[in-house]
């Protein structure tokens, strides 16, 4: 070995020693990340929630939301919004018809609804099945302002449609949807003139007792909206119940507001067994499990949970469907006498259905 | 509410510890690239500066080569020196005496074995210089698998852990692979500037032998005029 490389071989070596020293002792001396602190969170416990709804009435009218939501919605987006258009248009044909009542005013209310109705009942089936709810809206304002003061009954029937149709002009660019339901108001309303010119001549205030007449093709008024918050507000187990021979029974027996205290009851109990495990924070808690359970009088399960659904499986978490349904099933099981009202046992805990949501567990 | 050490320790994160940590077989891997690395660094130094040494040397010996009067003179003093243009000059002054030390002298075979001898003795001086390159070049080009085969070991290593202990948790994963990817760290750490040294070194050996030719060709232009008187 030559001097040159013996120089190489000691220099190269001590260099070596030094960094890697180096490297120990700094990343020793690095400072330290502050240790994350837990700030306290207040838990208040909830356990003073009442079962059982208080109030009868909302019970009797709350199986009603199971169908209705798809329907009532899209009406009151749409039922605001075709109703200020149209005293816009409104006085606009006011004038049009006065120099005209002599002679064409009872022709005109003829032909015009009959053309009308024809084209219109295509776009209907095509986009909405159920114009039940809609024609309230564009009747009511239309004959209030006018009918009411002017002795003549026949101009405001052949105005309204015109309106109808400027407001549709209007709003069909921007909501098709919105256009949709107002023609069939239209024809609604061309229909059920005759039988509103009597209520007319008699005035404004039994105008509006007939718009409920005239919307009974429809049959549902606007009540479902109001008592539909339900199903949405306690997410964590919505109670559903089983669709076979039971739909009838519970209903009756029990609540709606009463399955929700009951299933909030249930989550209660369950909760402290519901362990994920290393499972948290991994894509499995999207993983939403739903469990059909049948209880004993004495709140101990009478069949093993069964899971009848799954939601939110997807690619990444698919391999834990298996350890979630686990997790759900012990924990039933493990917490098993639960303490349930027992008079809500009949049509209510005795078969349930109970959505697991691991994000909203524990 | 006790404070759990949610963060390691940045004592764990030191060379040493990630080292004194990991499994048997990355161990060998490690030590194995530490040793290249400094096998590496001790071959660059060292070559860099005998490189630098002949480079320098040489253009003395050839300035004082040309300013010569007396060839004999010449290999009789500076010309015995321990170079590689010393080597090629006395392997051409070897040639020359033997071959013109008979009776007859035959030209154009003197010229030839003139030339064949000098190349020759730049052949030997180049090999001799480069004769530790062939390591640079291999360790640019295996260390970086040694490492990744040592990570790999590393995380099939962690992976077995956490099937043994059922738990997935970071805290478990995390020093295994840290460690794993502390070999390919060191393979990286070895094989960069043993790739880089090599170009170099090749480079700079590739311009003495260029030089070094060049100084055997007007060697052997003198002789062949020398040849004709």
């Amino acid at each position: 070995m030559e001097r040159a490389e013996r120089i190489g071989l000691g220099v190269a070596t001590v260099g070596h020693a030094l960094l890697f020293g180096i490297l120990s002792l700094g990343l020793v001396t690095r400072a330290k990340l502050p240790p994350p602190r837990n700030e306290p969170i207040d838990v208040v416990l909830v356990d003073a929630i009442g079962l059982r709804s208080a109030s009868p009435d909302a019970a009797q009218e709350a199986p009603a939301p199971s169908e209705a939501p798809t329907i009532a919605k899209p009406e009151e987006a749409i039922a605001p919004e075709p109703a200020p258009p149209e005293p816009e248009p409104a006085p606009a044909p006011a004038p049009t018809p006065k120099p005209a009542p002599p002679k064409p005013a009872p022709p005109k209310p003829a032909p015009k609804p009959e053309p009308k109705p024809t084209p219109r009942p295509e776009p209907k089936p095509a986009q909405k099945p159920d114009p039940k709810p809609a024609p309230k809206p564009v009747p009511k304002p239309a004959p209030t302002p006018k009918p009411a003061p002017r002795p003549a009954p026949p101009k405001p029937a052949p105005s309204k449609p015109a309106p109808a149709k400027a407001a549709e002009a209007k709003t069909s660019v921007p909501d098709k949807a919105a256009a949709a339901p107002a023609k069939t108001k239209a024809t609604d309303a061309g229909d059920a003139r005759d039988r509103r010119r009597p209520d007319r001549d008699g005035g404004g205030a039994p105008s509006k007792t007939a718009k409920p007449a005239g919307g009974k093709t429809g049959e549902k008024p606007a009540k479902p909206a109001g008592s539909r918050l339900g199903p949405d507000f306690l997410k964590g187990i919505t109670p559903e119940k089983t669709a076979t021979g039971k739909s009838a029974k519970p209903a009756a027996a029990v609540s709606a507001v009463a399955m929700q205290g009951l299933a909030g009851a249930i989550k209660r109990q369950v909760e402290p067994c519901y362990e994920l495990g290393s499972l948290a924070g991994t894509p499995a808690m999207s993983i939403v499990t739903t469990l059909r359970l049948r209880f004993n009088k004495d709140g101990s399960t009478a069949t093993a949970p069964v899971v009848t659904e799954h939601s939110g499986v997807n690619g990444g978490n698919q391999s834990y469907v298996r350890q979630i349904d686990d997790i759900a099933r012990r924990a039933v099981l493990r917490c098993a006498p639960l303490k349930l009202p027992a008079d809500l046992y009949e049509g209510g805990w005795e078969d349930i259905e109970l959505r697991f949501i691991p994000g909203q567990m524990g | 509410m006790t404070n759990l050490p949610i963060a390691p320790t940045a004592s764990l994160l030191s060379p040493v510890t990630l080292f004194l940590q990991a499994d048997l077989v990355v161990k060998a891997v490690m030590i194995g690239l530490l040793l290249a690395s400094i096998w590496t660094w001790a071959i660059i130094l060292g070559h860099g500066l005998k490189l630098k040494r002949v480079r320098r040397q040489s253009e003395a010996f050839e300035r004082e080569f040309w300013k010569a009067d007396d060839i004999d003179k010449f290999y009789d003093g500076p010309g015995k020196a321990d170079l590689p243009a010393a080597k090629v000059f006395s392997a051409g002054v070897t040639e020359w005496r033997r071959s013109t030390s008979g009776d007859t002298v035959d030209r154009e075979g003197t010229r030839a074995r003139l030339a064949t001898a000098m190349s020759a003795a730049i052949g030997a001086e180049v090999d001799r210089l480069s004769d530790r390159l062939s390591i640079l070049a291999t360790i640019g080009s295996v260390a970086p698998f040694v490492g990744l085969f040592g990570t790999v070991w590393g995380i099939m290593k962690s992976f077995t852990d956490i099937a043994a202990q059922q738990n997935t948790s970071l805290g478990v994963v995390a020093p295994g692979i840290a460690e794993a990817l502390f070999a390919t760290a060191l393979g990286l750490f070895a094989a960069i500037p043993a790739v880089i040294a090599y170009n170099r070194l090749s480079h700079g050996i590739d311009r003495i032998e260029a030089r070094l030719g060049r100084f055997a060709d007007g060697f052997h232009g003198t002789l062949s005029r020398e040849l004709e008187l």
